[in-house]
């Protein structure tokens, strides 16, 4: 190569380096790469103020720089992608420093198995640790209860617990000794007298009797069969508190399917190129709703993270058919603060944002309270007992605790054990013992506390002395009043081993006989030596929040967006071009229910039903038949129907209280046959250009009556 | 803006070489160069900037106005040298060391019922090590009249503020770099050059230091009393390996961004982990802080013209205000201290005569332990964790507390791979033949080979850091 030859060829070179190192910023307007999009959490980007101290702070350098790194597109995605696809082939038992993977169970979270060996390894400080939760969620658990509200904690045990065989080297004591040298958050509990339903017993036990997975191989939650077991038993444990019987949920039937929902987790956060070819194949319980009727009454809730989406799709599945209400269910994730709902389908409704401090109002609207913990949120660090259980004990057991005004305390959210209402609705300790517990001061210090209690013990000769004991400790005696009068004590601080939030006094009768006594109220104050006067007044019960109605007057599938209380089976998706929006029924039969909330039960209400379809795929001899709540309502045949013009369909539905069902059944659909759409995968059936339910009354008002042709039903 | 940010290899990088070749002529060019520069140091500390540019103003002038004024007097020369000095160690010590001496006089502080300062919390300016030692060689090069003096104050504002030195070194004197500012030639060879040597720091920091990263922070992260002893050997070599592939990955990076536009920066590192002795080392590791040392501090206390005594004392307590250059700690003094020692000794033996004949390779596994030993002290959060650390290292200290990690468990395999990967290239000399490749100039096929492992080196380095996230370098903290 003679000199200028080379001279021209390091040119090249040089220009190649420029342009590739230009290249990015081009790309970013060109989008000249495929589409390829990394699987994160992306932070919310938040555009800095135009002031100098968001310079100075450098929150716009951050701001700026963030915002490139995300514009990078495809391109930084081709190279994460390259990068982890490289590191997992070479290293496939170990391909970052997150995650472990076994030939029989697939994926594991490097954190779990941390968190196993502490459970192992710190197993006598943990249980001190999650004894003092245990009491925490006892106290919360009688309050509760004191408010109607059922309470119960579901513990998510990790892949590793369960499965710890596949991991024996990362572990630091042998696998089959696990079960039992490892701590188990749910045996505590049940220990301290919470009502757990715990996952790691359940597993367990399924494990040893059957040979099916419990665990995803590409993700790190349970799979839905073992979601669906402990639903089972959350449901039967459920009914053996409140002593009511609720539904039945049968995981028995199964079919294997690949991977999908919350299941292929750690496959999409892998963000490798060969993400389909680890899908592999998986237990799903084929669940249906169940046959007999539940009234919900004021519904349930669960508290938790991702593992309860196992447990909500169970739940949902499983609901008869007729007991839906609005808002029956709904899950609270206190991480991101977001109330979900599900529909009639089990389909999500749009998410609301929830303070922390509405979570209070939330729960004690509810019949069922479940708090799903999983292994993450069971904090091993004894200080962080605020933070355990996403912090929801904490928030719930200050909600209840926090004072009246004046200091007054509402009795149902002092009294714990001991307590029960009497027939006259007092509050009335009758056995040996009795307990209450009143919020701790910040600085805390001592307290005073005020008790308006009444005795009805049988008259005796001399006074009556009740002995009074703090965190079990003897505390004070107390001379009771003879018929109602005050008692007044001072509550030093707990010692070292108490709760911050709350301190537990129990009472007993020195003679050892029963308190017979009666509570009429109970106030504190911060101040020991503070004069407590005034009346010793109730707290004012939280008001139970009812759910909201919503879309409950006028039902339109075409047009309006998503109504929690209408829902379609054998429909597809709204499609549109400028001459309107349809939506496609599909065959054999289209199910569309609808929630009607007001009136007696029993009691028919009109709603004036306007359809109109076309066979718009030009099925020959096409019929179809309307059934409403299990009666025929109208019929179509071939002549009626046509081909591609407007058929309405007017009539009036007497709607019951509750969930209505409308069924469409077509004698015919695209089975891909000449003629009939015969690309389109769908069962096609006809096109639907209108669908509204409208309450009558409300007809009458606005649109007059029923055009010509409707029928009453 | 750190290095290895895709902001700074894709953004800054880019639009900075396209700015400086679109520009004719020297000047311009040295003004695109300090304007780059101002924005780079601004991204990062947008308050400090303003304290480089005044205190590269009063350098400045006191070079141009007193010491290179042929009308002033050699003693208020010398003056006017001590004030420029004065100013610049105050302001290292009141930046860097205020907030560590207030730490320490607390107790008495205490004592006389007084609190801390309203000036505690002093924040540290970006690189103000390297800042001061620069400012310091410009004023002392120009008083020794090693150089002649900068043409205008935007020529003094590029010596300091240059962007690939900046923060993290090399360090390089003014003597060194001051008539390349003024003349300096471009040719596509040093372009190709400079992008090689710029990827192959970039992949040394991403590819090599971040991997051992992993390892060494997860065995320093835990308590030593459960340290098995295997752990803590792995992890010391796994941070020996970090420290050298990091800082000498950023010298690799600021001498290729320099060559990329003309300049010539001296090395910084010179396989350090071959080295014999620890003479030898401190030949070879951080080689611009090791001259700037001799020249400016080791040399005007006497260097080894002094007594033995004398000259072994000013050896040592170069070596401790090493230590504590590198940070305001306990820990670094007593690294100072260590190295001192052993420099000493071995100065000791070499003016009596003593040589040991031990084979080479013996020689260089006793000078890596005591580095090692070094490390621990280096990266140890305090001096009773470097106690404990080393108890474990030697077995001078039993395991108290199981470990809760196994062996699996700490050390993934990629990042152990790395590490010895990396062990083997740090401590293997490097053959003779591959040294002379890069005197050989002109050559197609070089060139080639420099391009297609420049390219390469970057985009797996880019797609490691954009996978694993950017982490800081080493010794931006220095």
């Amino acid at each position: 190569m003679n000199k200028s030859c080379r001279l021209m060829f390091r040119w090249g070179l040089v220009l190649s380096v420029l342009g590739m190192l230009t290249f990015p910023i081009l790309e970013i307007r060109g989008h000249w790469l495929p589409r390829l999009v990394v699987t994160e959490r992306i932070p919310t980007l938040v555009k800095p103020a135009f002031l100098w101290s968001e310079v100075v702070n450098r929150d716009w350098q951050n701001f700026l720089e963030r915002c490139f790194l995300y514009n990078l597109g495809s391109l930084r995605a081709f190279l994460i992608f390259a990068n982890n696809e490289v590191k997992d082939r070479l290293f496939k038992k170990r391909p970052t420093g997150e995650w472990v993977w076994s030939p029989e169970m697939g994926y594991y979270q490097i954190n779990t198995i941390r968190r196993l060996n502490a459970d192992v390894l710190n197993r006598d400080v943990l249980r001190q640790h999650y004894l003092k939760a245990a009491r925490r969620l006892r106290v919360l658990q009688t309050l509760l209860k004191n408010h109607g509200v059922t309470f119960l904690v579901v513990t998510a045990p990790s892949k590793s617990r369960i499965y710890p065989e596949s991991i024996g080297r990362y572990l630091v004591a042998s696998a089959q000794d696990i079960p039992k040298q490892a701590i188990s958050y749910g045996d505590v509990l049940e220990e301290g007298g919470v009502n757990v339903v715990s996952g790691v017993r359940i597993l367990e036990k399924e494990k040893k009797v059957s040979s099916r997975s419990l665990f995803t191989t590409v993700g790190y939650h349970w799979n839905y069969l073992a979601g669906c077991m402990v639903t089972r038993d959350m449901l039967r444990k459920a009914e053996r508190l409140s002593g009511r019987h609720s539904f039945d949920l049968d995981c028995s039937d199964i079919s294997y399917e690949p991977f999908k929902w919350a299941d292929r987790d750690v496959a999409w956060v892998r963000n490798i190129f060969s993400q389909e070819a680890v899908r592999g194949r998986a237990p799903y319980p084929v669940i249906v709703p169940s046959r007999d009727f539940f009234s919900v009454d004021r519904g349930w809730m669960i508290v938790g993270d991702s593992f309860s989406d196992q447990i909500v799709s169970s739940l949902t599945q499983a609901l008869p058919e007729r007991s839906w209400r609005p808002g029956w269910l709904v899950t609270i994730d206190l991480r991101t603060s977001v109330l979900q709902k599900f529909n009639m389908n089990g389909e999500k409704a749009p998410e609301e944002k929830l303070r922390p401090d509405a979570l209070f109002g939330e729960v004690l609207s509810r019949d069922l309270v479940i708090l799903e913990v999983s292994d993450e949120y069971i904090l091993r660090d004894p200080g962080k007992l605020d933070e355990m259980e996403f912090g929801a004990t904490r928030i719930l057991l200050q909600g209840l605790l926090s004072s009246g005004k004046d200091g007054g305390l509402d009795l149902k959210n002092t009294l714990t054990d001991g307590w029960a209402i009497s027939k006259s609705g007092r509050w009335e300790a009758s056995g040996s013992r009795a307990s209450l517990v009143i919020p701790s001061p910040a600085s805390g210090g001592s307290v005073g506390l005020a008790l308006d209690v009444e005795s009805i013990a049988p008259e005796q000769s001399g006074p009556r002395f009740l002995n009074v004991s703090l965190e079990g400790q003897p505390m004070a005696s107390i001379k009771m009043p003879s018929g109602r009068g005050r008692v007044t004590l001072a509550v030093p601080p707990s010692h070292a081993s108490g709760d911050i939030l709350f301190r537990e006094l129990s009472f007993a009768s020195d003679s050892g006989g029963s308190l017979a006594t009666i509570v009429h109220g109970v106030k504190v104050t911060n101040v020991v030596g503070d004069r407590i006067g005034g009346p010793l007044t109730e707290f004012p019960v939280p008001l139970a929040k009812k759910p909201e109605a919503t879309c409950r007057e006028i039902f339109d599938l075409i047009s309006a967006g998503f109504c929690e209380a209408l829902s379609s089976e054998g429909m597809s998706d709204l499609e549109s071009n400028s001459a309107g929006k349809w939506r496609w029924t599909l065959g054999p039969k289209t199910r569309i229910k609808f929630y009607v909330d007001s009136g007696k039960p029993g009691e028919k209400q009109p709603f004036l039903l306007n359809l109109v379809f076309n066979n718009d795929l030009l099925i020959p001899a096409q019929v179809i038949d309307f059934r409403f709540n299990g009666k025929s309502l109208r019929s179509f045949d071939a002549g009626e129907i046509g081909t591609r013009k407007p058929v309405a369909l007017d009539t009036f539905l007497m709607a019951e209280k509750g969930v209505n069902i409308l069924e469409i059944i077509y004698k015919d659909w695209n089975h891909g046959k000449k003629g009939y759409a015969e690309r389109d995968p769908r069962q096609l059936a006809v096109k639907v250009t209108r669908f509204t339910l409208q309450r009558a009354e409300q007809t009458a008002n606005c649109s007059g009556a029923p055009g010509e042709g409707a029928d009453a039903f | 803006m750190l290095f290895n940010s895709p902001f700074f290899l894709l953004v800054f990088i880019p639009a900075f070489l396209v700015a400086y070749f679109a520009i004719p002529g020297i000047r311009l060019r040295n003004a695109v160069i300090v304007l780059f520069s101002l924005f780079f140091f601004a991204w990062g500390d947008p308050v400090f900037v303003w304290y480089v540019i005044a205190g590269t103003w009063i350098d400045y002038r006191i070079i141009k106005s007193i010491l290179c004024s042929p009308g002033r007097s050699e003693r208020a020369k010398k003056v006017w040298l001590i004030v420029a000095i004065s100013l610049n160690v105050f302001a290292l010590l009141f930046f860097k060391y205020a907030n560590f001496f207030v730490d320490q006089i607390e107790p008495l502080l205490r004592f006389a019922g007084r609190g801390r300062p309203s000036w505690y919390g002093v924040a540290l300016p970006l690189g103000i090590s390297f800042i001061a030692f620069h400012k310091i060689s410009f004023v002392v090069d120009l008083y020794k009249r090693r150089i002649t003096p900068p043409a205008n104050f935007k020529d003094a504002l590029l010596y300091i503020l240059f962007f690939p030195q900046l923060i993290a070194g090399p360090i390089i004197r003014y003597h060194e770099i001051g008539p390349q500012i003024e003349t300096r030639t471009h040719s596509t060879e040093d372009f190709l050059i400079g992008f090689f040597r710029f990827s192959r720091g970039l992949g040394k920091k991403a590819l090599l230091a971040d991997p051992a990263g992993v390892i060494a922070n997860a065995v320093f992260g835990m308590a030593p009393q459960s340290l098995p002893f295997s752990y803590a050997w792995i992890g010391v070599i796994a941070y020996a390996v970090q420290i050298y592939f990091d800082f000498s990955g950023y010298s690799d990076m600021a001498i290729g961004l320099g060559r990329l536009v003309g300049f010539r920066f001296p090395e910084n590192f010179n396989q350090p982990y071959t080295a014999k002795s620890i003479t030898e080392f401190w030949k070879r590791w951080h080689i611009t802080l090791s001259n700037w040392m001799r020249l400016y501090l080791y040399i005007p206390m006497g260097g080894n013209r002094v007594e033995p005594w004398r000259m072994y004392l000013n050896l040592w307590i170069v070596f401790l205000l090493s230590g504590l250059w590198h940070g305001a700690a306990w820990t670094f003094v007593l690294w100072g201290a260590y190295y001192g020692f052993f420099l000493t000794l071995e100065k000791f033996c070499e003016r009596r005569g003593w040589t040991f004949s031990v084979p080479g390779v013996i020689k260089n596994l006793w000078t890596f332990l005591v580095v090692l030993n070094a490390w621990v002290l280096f990266r140890a959060p305090t001096i009773d964790y470097a106690r404990l650390f080393l108890g474990r290292m030697y077995g001078m200290l039993s395991q108290s507390q199981p470990t809760s990690e196994p062996f699996a468990l700490i050390f993934p395999p990629h990042d152990l791979a790395v590490t010895l990967i990396g062990l083997l290239i740090a401590m293997i000399p490097l053959p003779e033949a591959v040294r002379r490749l890069g005197a050989i100039r002109d050559s197609s096929i070089l060139d080639m080979t420099r391009w297609g492992f420049g390219v390469l080196l970057f985009w797996v380095a880019l797609s490691d850091i954009l996978a694993s996230g950017v982490s800081s370098f080493l010794y931006f903290r220095f």
